[in-house]
């Protein structure tokens, strides 16, 4: 069905493409949103997406490959909204959106709070391989072409984010501790 | 009492939480925006997602079945006489309809490649065939007709037979000059066609000749094409 979409959106069908948005927009959106951490660039850039994959749609020729081609563009609409962010509000803390917290009793508050602050020192190319791989659960070879990046690249790349919020996550565990044993 | 933290498992259940639902008033925009967008007409693997795979193979077919880029260092501007790039029997002679078209050789992705366009025009309706032979087949179209848009003109028509891998018969396809010196062209393979569609139409509403797509096409290395000589500007 969404083969037959995207042969329609080709010929210049909005009706059709309007369809294949919707129902390629939320995974988008989550995937943004992880990626940029605010949900106003996330939405910016889903947006920018959603219109350059419609421009550029007859450049794709495969329509079942329509999903990654999407997120490839998507993944460069989000490097380019982290940099519009950047010129506009360097040093600007965004918080995570009301009600973004999902239950798992798994994570506390503490690690939220550490993840977030983890995950915002690293740039945007690193958290996009992160969710990729993470979240989407997509293989080396699957991020690396939602990333236009060598496969080398991608693993290496994925190697160095995960190593540094292992990092972040065992400072901090060994910060936790050192300061009971002080208050013990 | 501290048990161990599994890091992974931490940044994994991090970012399964959050937002997973795009507003409607962003859709709402994307379809108003669309809605006044043309899309793109060339094809090409360049801006394809798994790009990396096709490294591996030389490009190859896959980038054959793309825009393919020409230019001429044997003609100018081309005149509406067809001056520079015909032989000169026949741009004396006064043949009706007047032929147009005419040998361009080029590369692409490295290998060597031709289009011949033999074809005669009135106004611009055109009849002949343009065969392009690349390194992953050849590509062969029925010429219907022509437009141009400023120094930017193409003969389109339906593809008669193909062994392009991807492409097939039945679609539209076009080949798009750039005139300047040197002169360059983007051949467009196989378009669907719409139910209804007619070559103007296709060519001359969703062509957009005069976008700056046509800058990206390479040139050629000997020969030139010649366009109708009463193509509208």
């Amino acid at each position: 069905m969404q083969d037959g979409l995207v042969q329609q959106a080709q010929q210049g069908d909005a009706e059709a493409f309007d369809t294949l948005a919707r129902l390629a927009g939320d995974r988008c959106l989550a995937i943004a949103v992880r990626i940029l951490r605010d949900i106003d660039l996330a939405e910016d850039a889903v947006q920018a997406a959603l219109i350059t994959a419609w421009t550029e749609l007859r450049t794709l020729r495969d329509p079942s490959r329509f999903e990654p081609w999407l997120h490839r563009i998507l993944t460069n609409a989000c490097y380019a909204e982290a940099r519009r962010r950047r010129r506009w509000s360097e040093g600007l803390r965004i918080l995570p959106a009301p009600g973004a917290y999902g239950p798992d009793e798994y994570l506390t508050v503490d690690d939220r709070d550490l993840l977030e602050r983890a995950f915002r020192r690293l740039t945007v190319e690193q958290r996009a391989v992160l969710v990729y791989h993470h979240y989407l659960g997509l293989s080396i070879s699957e991020v690396a072409a939602r990333t236009g990046l060598p496969d080398g690249t991608a693993k290496s790349r994925l190697h160095h984010a995960s190593r540094a919020l292992r990092a972040s996550i065992e400072a901090d565990a060994r910060s936790t501790a050192g300061s009971q044993e002080r208050l013990a | 009492m501290n048990t161990p933290r599994d890091p992974d498992r931490l940044i994994h259940d991090f970012l399964m939480e959050g937002a997973t639902e795009l507003a409607d008033p962003v859709y709402d925009d994307v379809r108003a925006s669309i809605e006044q967008r043309p899309q793109r007409v060339v094809i090409g693997p360049w801006r394809m997602p798994d790009m990396n795979k096709l490294v591996p193979f030389g490009l190859g077919a896959a980038a054959l079945v793309a825009v393919l880029a020409i230019g001429s260092q044997l003609l100018g501007p081309a005149a509406p006489s067809g001056v520079g790039g015909a032989p000169p029997a026949e741009s004396t002679a006064p043949p009706s309809p007047p032929p147009v078209g005419g040998t361009v050789q080029f590369h692409s992705d490295g290998a060597p490649a031709t289009t011949v366009v033999t074809a005669v025009a009135d106004g611009a309706s055109v009849s002949g065939t343009a065969v392009s032979t690349l390194i992953g087949g050849t590509h062969t179209v029925r010429l219907e007709c022509a437009v141009r848009a400023g120094d930017t003109w193409a003969f389109g028509g339906t593809t008669e037979q193909t062994t392009v891998p991807d492409e097939r018969a039945g679609a539209w396809s076009a080949v798009v000059v750039k005139d300047g010196s040197p002169q360059q062209i983007g051949i467009v393979l196989s378009i669907e066609k719409l139910a209804g569609s007619d070559c103007d139409t296709w060519l001359g509403g969703s062509m957009d000749l005069a976008g700056s797509w046509t800058e990206d096409f390479p040139p050629v290395e000997s020969g030139a094409l010649v366009p109708p000589p009463d193509l509208a500007p």
